[in-house]
């Protein structure tokens, strides 16, 4: 277990080293951030110094090392949008609302998901099971930005339920959360559905059912408990869905997080924005993902007792 | 009444009471391509503490059997059709669910072939014999469920047992794993076990000490055994009836000693001849040319007379009727049509 | 326990009835869809769409669909320039097509050809492919577009980019198992021990035999990548203005959903029942093809 663990954290360094210079690269192929800032009209002297000040005049590797460290003492520059204000900053002032519709849009996938996903498996190719089915390949279709725009014309717009759009009380949180939460759904249930056949399937629940167990026990204890190893492993990817859920989400219903923020950033060419918000994105799935795995070991006794 | 078990020490199996009945039990399975008729007009008995074992190749209709008189038979391709199952004299097929349950793991319980795959491998033995203990033991309070389980694994020959009940299955060896499922079937001290070809996924040398283990317990407990295997080495030592299955219908039927001695039935006679001297496994029967007949066909005559050295043409014709008392006991019978002379 | 291997004997009906029958069992209803939004309109764009795709009027903005009481030769109501809305979708499919079809062409080469790689030689090869479609496929793939429309701005050609960039390693994961399966088979030992290079077998043996795998896993991404380039488009990194792709349709329809609902709602209509058809189809022939094809 020790040995698998170290195994994936020097993935996730290397993954994070990798992403770094994917966004340095780049941000280098942007344009010379001299030419961006500079008035056209400016002196020889005066490029230089900003040059300087930049450390544009060194070598590319200096460069990518000077970059590097910058990033881990977390200084990702000014927001070229803002001047004066940090980059790093203005993304973690607003990734507490991104994450706040990311938790929303899971606690729905799940309330979901894991009764639906556990009722098709049972009943398999009954009209449940095919409702089911048939759900799943809707959510998987439905893309994200239109059917938020559907949503806000219903019931925004024509039914006055909700409000239209922004951040406030729960309400606002509803239609947000639905939409990206739908795509989760599809892909949970799929893999609920599979993981309670296979273990519904297995001898250990012949060997229940011979006990006497009752089938409503057998189900939600014995088969689920199994069942949900799996789609456990679906957390890492399911995060990085809400991430780019979230991305167009906000978008939509104009919600103050850090997807509005980068969407913005790219429109405006704010680049140190965007790399900001880039890493920290990576990070956080890179981090989920190797908690995944942790996770799953915890939780299936045959790899936490190697 | 005579105490079964000290009648059969002395010989005399007969005079204890049939606990169950198995009448015509007819299972058929609904493939996509055709209706199997895997368990085909099937008739046993099982009397109190004797053992009974059923013989046949893969595919014979074994496990089904054992699974149909548990109302367990595989859905939803499975459906039971025709015949009873009198347990105690009580049919099992007309009871509804929740009896069933309560029957299961209570009364009748089963051990299943392979230990790695029928202990739930999230749950610690411990927790899965507790349940087991939880279902069948209603009168043992929640406090004593621990000590119970200690004993209970005791009972089935595992050292160190207050160590165990902490442990995964994929800790256990199979040996081992085995003796826990065997441990989960009779905790409810339970009137018939049917043991699924146990020790077919143990080593040798532990499948002997299982085999003991069940006859201990057998003895101990006096409960009956169904003994579901391919092997008749295993039926000669642990059975002291046999019925020989194949394609779905017992061939023949009767007393250990009788079959072995006087094996009526073609298959079964090349059943016995393929009884290895040496220690060896066997899954399939070398010693007969030819296979069973595919699931799903449709078979005139005799299911057995493809290969069998000494079909003729009524063989092939018409499916030969049950002739009782060959070799002189009226408790051994035989689907063959060699034996109308003798009848 | 028991052999379920149920192959009844039966006699089956003639061949040629057969065929008509298993004509009866495709899937005719993601099929048409696919044919009628997206294929046909590609086409015959230029015979099909009543009014110019680019030229508006300022007279006719924010027109309703003709079904709604709106100017009759407006079948779907215009656009905030005056533009027709249908003319605009029935082009757009042919962009969605050709986005498509190129970035799943190329992502597809580059990765099938990678796979096969990595799979067939192993060692080097296989740690720096497996390592790099690791990467890619971690990071998600629109925070990829953005920084790279960020960086370099966005056009035709970097949405196809960013979709090959994308595409290459799922192709490549799913090709490089395949490939590790069929390099152990027979006929490729056969081979080698006649001698053929590394080359022929490769593409004469083992290709062949990934086909069915990739034909599924093409059908199953174009309903993605349709969707992914309508969310770029969205938000404004992937088809730039004024073209009518219909993810930009939808962005630009988002500020009149009060007023002029059908802006956004048409094109997004087209998106999902394009993608829902494609997804309905990717199962079917996976169910066919291989049933034992995992989800990836």
């Amino acid at each position: 277990m020790l040995q698998f663990l170290i195994k994936r954290l020097g993935q996730t360094v290397f993954t994070l080293f990798a992403v770094t210079l994917i966004v340095f690269a780049l941000g280098r192929l942007s344009g010379d951030p001299a030419t961006v800032l500079m008035p056209v009209e400016a002196r020889q002297e005066d490029r230089a110094r900003i040059m300087a000040q930049w450390g544009l005049d060194q070598p590319v590797h200096i460069q990518y090392l000077r970059y590097m460290g910058n990033i881990l003492r977390g200084q990702f520059g000014e927001s070229l949008q803002w001047p004066g204000r940090d980059a790093l900053e203005l993304v973690l002032l607003r990734i507490g609302n991104t994450v706040e519709l990311g938790l929303a849009a899971l606690l729905f996938a799940l309330a979901l998901a894991v009764p639906i996903g556990v009722m098709s498996a049972v009943h398999k190719n009954s009209a449940i099971d095919r409702v089911g089915k048939f759900i799943a390949l809707l959510g998987q279709s439905l893309p994200h930005f239109w059917i938020g725009i559907v949503f806000i014309w219903v019931f925004a717009v024509n039914l006055r339920w909700l409000p239209t759009s922004g951040r406030g009380t729960w309400q606002h949180l509803i239609m947000p959360a639905i939409v990206i939460g739908w795509f989760q759904v599809a892909a949970m249930m799929r893999l609920i559905r599979s993981a309670m056949l296979d273990a519904l399937d297995s001898e250990y629940i012949k060997l229940a059912r011979l006990k006497g167990v009752s089938e409503r026990v057998v189900i939600w204890k014995h088969a689920l408990r199994n069942a949900s190893i799996v789609p456990l492993t679906y957390f890492g990817i399911m995060i990085a869905y809400l991430v780019v859920g979230s991305i167009t989400t906000e978008v939509v219903f104009s919600w103050p997080g850090v997807g509005l923020l980068v969407v913005n950033a790219v429109t405006a060419r704010d680049f140190p924005v965007v790399q900001a918000v880039t890493i920290v994105f990576a990070v956080v799935i890179v981090l989920a993902n190797l908690i995944v795995d942790v996770l799953y070991g915890v939780l299936d006794p045959r790899i936490r007792l190697e | 009444m005579p105490d079964p078990v000290t009648e059969r020490r002395n010989g005399n199996p007969e005079s204890a009471e049939v606990i169950l009945d198995v009448r015509n039990l007819t299972t058929h399975l609904h493939t996509k391509r055709a209706v199997v008729k895997a368990v085909d007009g099937v008739s046993f008995f099982l009397r109190r503490g004797e053992t009974l074992g059923i013989v046949g190749e893969s595919g014979s209709g074994k496990s089904i059997t054992a699974l149909s008189i548990l109302r367990l038979e595989p859905k939803p391709a499975g459906r039971i059709v025709a015949g009873e199952v009198l347990f105690h004299g009580e049919d099992l097929l007309l009871k509804s669910p929740a009896e069933m349950r309560r029957i299961r793991g209570r009364k009748i319980s089963m051990i299943l072939q392979d230990p790695q795959t029928s202990l739930n491998p999230v749950f610690t033995i411990g927790d899965q014999l507790t349940e087991a203990f939880a279902i069948a033991r209603r009168d043992i309070p929640r406090a004593e469920l621990p000590r119970a389980v200690v004993d209970g694994l005791r009972r089935v020959n595992i050292a160190d047992p207050e160590r165990r009940v902490t442990a995964f299955p994929h800790q256990l060896s199979g040996g081992m794993k085995q003796r826990v499922v065997g441990a989960i079937a009779i905790s409810g001290e339970p009137d018939v076990v049917i043991a699924d070809e146990p020790t077919t996924s143990l080593d040798l040398t532990i499948q002997a000490q299982y085999l003991r283990l069940l006859k201990q317990l057998q003895e101990r407990t006096g409960v009956g055994i169904i003994f579901i295997t391919h092997d008749f080495g295993i039926v000669a030592k642990m059975c002291d009836r046999v019925a020989v299955m194949y394609a779905g219908k017992i061939v023949e039927h009767g007393p250990v000693r009788a079959i072995f001695n006087h094996p009526s039935h073609p298959y079964t006679q090349a059943l016995i001849a393929s009884v290895p001297k040496i220690e060896e496994r066997v899954e399939r029967l070398y010693a007969i040319a030819g296979q069973p007949p595919k699931p799903g066909s449709v078979i005139q005559g005799c299911r057995f007379a493809a290969r069998c050295t000494f079909a003729d043409d009524r063989c092939r014709r018409d499916a030969p009727p049950t002739f009782a008392g060959t070799s002189g006991q009226p408790e051994h019978t035989a689907d063959c049509w060699r034996l109308e002379e003798q009848a | 326990m028991g052999d379920a291997g149920v192959k009844a004997v039966a006699a089956g009906p003639a061949k040629s009835v057969r065929f008509w029958r298993s004509l009866r069992e495709l899937p005719w209803v993601p099929i048409v869809i696919i044919l009628v939004v997206l294929v046909i309109p590609a086409i015959f764009a230029e015979s099909l769409a009543p009014h110019n795709p680019y030229a508006g009027s300022l007279r006719s903005r924010l027109k309703p669909p003709a079904f709604m009481g709106g100017p009759s030769e407006f079948l779907l109501g215009t656009d905030h320039q005056g533009r027709d809305m249908f003319s605009r979708i029935i082009f757009g499919s042919r962009i969605a097509i050709a986005v498509a079809g190129a970035g799943i062409l190329i992502g597809g080469t580059i990765g099938t050809t990678l796979g096969l790689l990595a799979g067939y030689f192993r060692g080097v090869v296989d740690t720096v492919v497996t390592r790099l479609v690791d990467l890619t496929l971690s990071i998600p793939a629109i925070l990829v577009a953005l920084v790279v429309a960020a960086a370099i701005g966005a056009s035709f050609t970097s949405v196809i980019a960013i979709i090959a960039l994308v595409l290459w390693a799922v192709y490549a994961r799913q090709v490089r198992a395949e490939t590790l399966k069929w390099a152990q088979s027979d006929f490729v030992a056969r081979a080698r021990v006649a001698g053929a290079s590394h080359a022929r077998i490769i593409f004469r043996h083992i290709l062949p035999n990934v086909t069915n795998t990739l034909i599924v896993l093409s059908t199953l991404q174009v309903g993605f990548v349709i969707v992914f380039e309508g969310s770029l488009s969205f938000l404004g990194v992937g088809i730039p203005r004024p073209n009518p792709a219909w993810g930009l349709m939808v962005s630009d329809g988002r500020i009149h959903v009060v007023s002029a609902w059908w802006i956004a709602f048409f094109p997004g209509l087209a998106i999902m029942l394009t993608v829902l058809s494609f997804n309905m189809l990717g199962d079917w022939l996976r169910d066919r093809l291989d049933p034992r094809l995992t989800q990836v």
